[in-house]
């Protein structure tokens, strides 16, 4: 808890350096005044942190601020806040303005400080002023100012104060509305090691992610009681890119993120459930934006090479102007592995554009990305052939079906925004953007069981399923916040609009291959083509009544139409006349998904709110498996949250939720077809709790734990085709691990305050994952994963090493783990009882990294 | 870290939720029916010294119709194992494992196995080996007309080509009633089989001929004498095989007792009967 405090305004200017790396501040201020000669430290670059959300009127923060020898933040404190004399306090006020300050100070860079040339640690004040943009004549866009406002005077003048002015700039929308949004910022994702760009994603309260299928293939992730496959149940965007792609012959909402660069990632918004109108297509378990930038202390020209186990390389290239905005960069990155174990070598490369420009009220964001990759896979294999040594955990099947798995992606999206800040609280975006992705995948999950539909007498050559899917996508976002509106001296508000509407057109197939004949094709099992239009208009009232009750009411309305050129529909059976009609099965479909999205918040003490949230989504389906005419094409969800957010400053943040979904109409892995199936109505009830804690300069730690109890409602019934369905009501649902807890933790600290002119820093970072038993099909339950990932950090000047270890503890796991029936015996009779299959994850590995930033 | 596992790991039950099914194993029991004589088709009778089945595997399905829509089983034994189809004592010859739940239907094989893929579309278990890879061996002898005639059949009972492929051979009959809801209180399944079925299949004339020299034939056999024809049917030689202390066995002549062929009439009849005939009894205990 902050101490209070309304002091008279005097800007403070007292620069006090020390030369010992640990001594305490009263110390490191004797010796510094003893020091003659001494260089001040300047503010090189960092940029204007947000005016807190629910602040009012003005503040001052004065942090103390403990920089290294390189001129980076070590640590940083508040010393007092002050507000003007008179004002009212508004409950949570100081907090925010703390929480603001202290959360951006430590991305500021300064020039070291120096005695008799060489470069000290350092501490000094700096204020940074709070200054509600109501109050303001310009509101000035954050980045626009930062120039004049950062500029320190100049350290020869001797008055070498900091002075920084922060006019009211909030972002561009109101974000957090539910217990169970989240904004993990960059300084908690980096905490534990990651793999790729995309692992950041594990940080995410309840969120699972796993790569068991090869660099090709997205990741594979389950979300709070949902088990999303590749994206089918979260909204991904990424610099307001949406990467969901509807209809995908891989299973809808398919969401490749291979193409993040863990350097640019800069902070993640988690909205978990439904509650923001924004929230569109595939916004079920929830949405993660991604928000992509460059900090100002790893700005400019950086180059890290990563050699690491089964021969594994990385490079990455970022490039970020100094002089440019935090939004503002170049990055590309390339991958290349052997893989563990056999038959998972791959490549990928991926490159990243981001730009901010302009000035005044409008400014203008480019987003550019580029991505591929191709990769084999190893697919699945049976638990019972592992434990009788037919095969083993990282291998494959030792048949051409088998080995002929593999993926290749290919993506490419533009995007051109225009972003609005006007005064009193009006805020306005409006974008366009343009995609095309290219995805073709082989795997064979099931062996050898299939038989041709096409071809009589044909069967038994490998289930080997080719999907490809092309999507062109054009996509048009519009937002417009209005000013502050005040009816009554207690109650003031907006009014938001906006819309995001896309259109796609998909062309996709499916067809079975024979691996020993140059994949022949010996049956097609799907020729489509799709055309695909979602208009969403929203409207949101964000209404504050008094200083503790938020109310936000919206609604969201999609209008969803499909053309659906089936061309392998009516399909004359064999046994049938041939030249009775030509196969084809051409319809269409329009339906809308409307619902509410609200949420109230109270915020009964400063350090406490209680948030509660109800909002009505929706998922697009698979076009080809709608009807003629059909009116409702969507499957509706249902979402409620509620729980409460404890903020005591920057030391601690916690929040608890309570959650409640229902969806009309799931979706669970198939692996006959190598997608998704139905099965029915769904319900999931569960709580999540998260901490951050920021105890000390040099440390971060955030901790989740999610349990969920998720139940079919609904499963279809039995049929001709299916007689025996895998489910029943009130089965858990498969894949579902029904406890997920997540741990980042790192700490920071100077190890040598000087070497060779410059300090020595290490880093320590460990990422702890588990994941309970996940039910999967025919009452079988799949073995608990715990994986323990850690890092080893020095970076000295302009030089950084690190060493990554993933899964120390070496543990077989299954990053997927199935229950089918599957033919991979080639000397005995086949089973036809479903067994437990396994796509295996990674063992132990290391990953050592070399980077320079310029 | 194990602590920290084992901690989480306590926790997971508490998602319990209803589980479709449960696993099971059945022990699988198989009698045959305990055989004097049998008559014969077109008189005389059959007495059987062997009957050996190469049975298995075998699958229950959930749906009524087995073979190709049976993707998914309740519960299965995939070996094979040769039954002695003249004795009525229960052999237990392994366990059925999968998962209660109902079944309809059920498909087995007769120890060769028809498989989908890329190393041969076939498999002989060992107990077809057993019986010179064939799936039945019957051996006895016939009386007829106060002649004894000593018999062997290896009837190999496979799938064709223009069968699907990879599919049991046997299945459980369209007008037959099978329906069992397995739960874990059910211990065993006995399959009962009966060989008088297969034998009634045959007929006198498999194993007695009376034949006279016709256009075309080779040598034919007129009681236990050996006719030798010429191709206009005239007959060129005759050998009474009585007078070696052999019999004339059809399409073979004088040998020590009758053995089917592939291409005879009687094995294509045992074949018939094994696969489309009267259909074993099933009890589950």
């Amino acid at each position: 808890m902050l101490r209070r405090s309304l002091l008279h305004q005097r800007v403070l200017a007292a620069w006090l350096l020390g030369s010992c790396a640990l001594a305490p501040p009263r110390q490191a201020e004797a010796q510094v005044a003893a020091a003659p000669q001494i260089e001040l430290p300047r503010l090189v670059d960092g940029p204007l942190p947000p005016y807190p959300e629910h602040a009012v009127g003005e503040a001052r923060v004065v942090l103390l601020v403990t920089l290294s020898a390189e001129g980076v933040v070590e640590e940083a404190s508040v010393e007092k806040i002050e507000r003007p004399a008179g004002e009212a306090l508004e409950p949570g006020g100081d907090e925010a303005f703390a929480s603001s300050a202290l959360a951006i100070v430590r991305s500021y860079r300064f020039s070291p400080a120096r005695r008799a040339g060489q470069a000290v640690r350092a501490r000094v004040r700096v204020p940074l002023s709070f200054v509600p943009s109501v109050e303001s004549s310009t509101l000035a866009p954050v980045h626009q100012s930062a120039p004049d406002v950062h500029e320190p005077a100049p350290a020869h003048d001797g008055d070498s104060h900091l002075e920084v002015t922060v006019h009211g700039d909030r972002p561009l929308r109101t974000e957090s509305r539910a217990a169970s949004d989240y904004f993990i910022h960059r300084e908690a994702l980096e905490a534990a090691p990651h793999l790729e760009g995309a692992d950041v994603l594990r940080t995410v309260p309840g969120l699972t992610s796993f790569r068991g299928e090869g660099l090709g293939l997205a990741h594979s992730y389950t979300l709070r009681g949902f088990d999303s496959e590749h994206g089918q149940d979260i909204e991904f965007v990424v610099g307001s890119l949406p990467i969901n792609l509807p209809s995908h012959i891989h299973g809808q909402g398919y969401a490749d993120l291979g193409f993040l660069i863990g350097d640019v990632v800069d902070e993640l918004r988690v909205s978990a459930g439904v509650s923001d109108p924004k929230q569109g297509d595939f916004a079920v378990a929830g949405s993660i934006d991604v928000g992509l930038g460059v900090d100002p202390q790893r700005r400019g020209l950086s180059l890290r090479s990563s050699f690491g186990s089964f021969d594994t390389f990385r490079q990455i290239v970022t490039w970020a102007p100094k002089e440019s905005s935090r939004e503002s960069f170049g990055a590309a990155q390339y991958t290349s592995t052997g893989g563990f174990g056999q038959n998972r070598a791959g490549q990928s490369a991926s490159g990243l554009v981001q730009h901010r420009f302009g000035s005044g009220a409008v400014t203008y964001r480019f987003i550019g990305l580029v991505h591929s990759a191709r990769a084999d896979s190893a697919g699945v294999v049976r638990r019972d052939d592992v434990q009788a040594g037919v095969v083993c955990f990282h291998c494959v099947y030792p048949f051409a079906t088998a080995e002929a798995q593999g993926t290749l992606s290919q993506r490419v999206m533009v995007g051109f925004f225009a972003d609005y800040r006007g005064p009193e609280h009006a805020t306005g975006t409006v974008g366009l953007w343009l995609g095309h992705d290219n995805f073709r995948t082989q795997q064979n999950y099931t062996g050898f069981l299939e038989r041709s539909q096409s071809l009589s007498l044909t069967s038994g050559l490998g289930d080997l399923i080719e999907q490809r899917n092309k999507t062109n996508s054009l996509g048009l976002t519009g937002r417009y916040r209005t000013e502050a509106f005040e009816p009554f001296a207690w109650a003031h508000g907006t009014l938001e609009v906006g819309t995001d509407s896309r259109f796609d057109v998909v062309d996709q197939s499916q067809s079975l291959l024979n691996a020993t004949v140059r994949n022949q094709i010996w049956d097609r099992r799907v020729d489509a083509a799709i055309s695909a239009m979602d208009l969403g208009l929203w409207g949101d009232l964000d209404f504050q009544l008094g200083e503790l009750l938020l109310l936000r009411f919206g609604a969201r309305a999609d209008v969803l139409s499909y053309e659906v050129d089936d061309r392998l529909g009516n399909r004359v059976s064999q046994e049938r006349n041939q030249e009775a009609f030509l196969p084809g099965y051409r319809r269409s479909a329009l339906g809308v998904a409307a619902g509410p999205r609200t949420s109230l918040e109270i915020r009964a003490l400063p350090w406490l709110s209680l948030l509660a949230a109800y909002g009505e989504g929706y998922r697009s389906p698979q076009a080809r498996l709608l009807e003629d005419g059909e009116k409702a094409p969507f499957t509706k969800v249902h979402s409620g949250d509620a729980g409460i957010r404890l903020r005591f400053g920057d030391p601690l943040e916690l929040s608890v939720a309570g959650f409640v979904t229902r969806l009309s109409d799931d979706v669970a892995f198939d692996a006959s077809e190598g997608s998704l199936a139905r099965i029915g109505a769904t319900e999931r009830l569960g709580g999540t709790f998260y901490a951050i804690s920021h105890p000390a300069e040099w440390m971060v730690t955030s901790l989740s734990l999610t349990y969920v109890r998720a139940v079919l409602l609904e499963p279809p019934p039995a049929t001709a085709e299916q007689p025996d369905p895998p489910f029943v009501a009130g089965q858990a649902v498969p894949y579902v691990p029904p406890l997920v807890a997540r741990v980042d933790s790192s700490v920071r600290r100077t190890l040598m305050s000087d070497l060779g002119g410059r300090s020595l820093m290490g880093r320590v970072g460990v990422g702890l994952s588990f994941l309970a038993g996940r039910p999967l099909p025919y009452g079988q339950t799949a073995v608990p994963v715990g994986l323990v990932d850690a890092s080893l950090g020095l970076d000295w000047g302009v030089v950084q090493f690190s060493l990554e270890g993933y899964n120390l503890l070496n543990q077989s796991y299954a990053a997927a783990e199935y229950s089918f029936v599957s033919n991979w015996a080639q000397n005995q009779a086949p089973s036809r009882i479903p067994a437990r299959h396994v796509a295996a994850g990674a063992p132990l590995s290391f990953l050592a990294t070399i980077g320079v930033t310029l | 870290m194990r602590v920290w596992l084992g901690a989480f790991t306590l926790l997971a039950p508490l998602s319990c939720a209803v589980s479709s099914q449960s696993e099971l194993e059945l022990e699988l029991e198989v009698s045959g029916t305990k055989t004097e004589s049998l008559p014969l088709a077109g008189g005389g009778s059959v007495r059987l010294a062997r009957a050996e089945l190469a049975f298995g595997p075998l699958t229950l399905c959930p749906g009524a119709q087995a073979g190709a829509l049976c993707e998914t089983a309740r519960l299965e034994w995939r070996d094979a194992a040769v039954i002695d189809v003249l004795s009525a004592t229960p052999q237990l010859v392994g366990s059925l494992v999968g998962m209660t739940g109902g079944v309809l239907s059920y498909m087995y094989d007769l120890g060769v196995v028809s498989l989908l893929g890329e190393n041969g579309s076939q498999f002989v278990s060992s107990a077809a080996r057993q019986l010179g890879d064939a799936s039945l061996l019957l051996e006895g002898e016939i009386e007829r007309d106060g002649q004894t005639i000593p018999f062997v059949a290896h009837v190999l009972v496979e799938s064709q080509e223009d069968n699907e492929q990879g599919v049991p051979v046997v299945r459980k009959g369209s007008t037959e009633t099978f329906e069992h809801q397995v739960t874990s209180a059910d211990t065993a399944l006995r399959v009962g089989f009966d060989v008088a079925p297969w034998v009634a299949s045959l007929q006198a004339t498999d194993f007695v001929q009376h034949e006279v020299c016709r256009s075309g034939s080779t040598f034919v056999c007129a009681g236990s004498v050996e006719l030798t024809c010429a191709t206009d049917g005239t007959e060129l030689e005759r050998h009474d095989c009585a007078d070696q202390g052999s019999i004339c066995a059809p399409d073979a002549g004088c040998s020590a007792r009758v053995e089917f062929q592939p291409q005879s009439r009687a094995y294509r009849a045992l074949v018939q009967a094994l696969t489309a005939g009267a259909r074993p009894s099933f009890e589950f205990r």
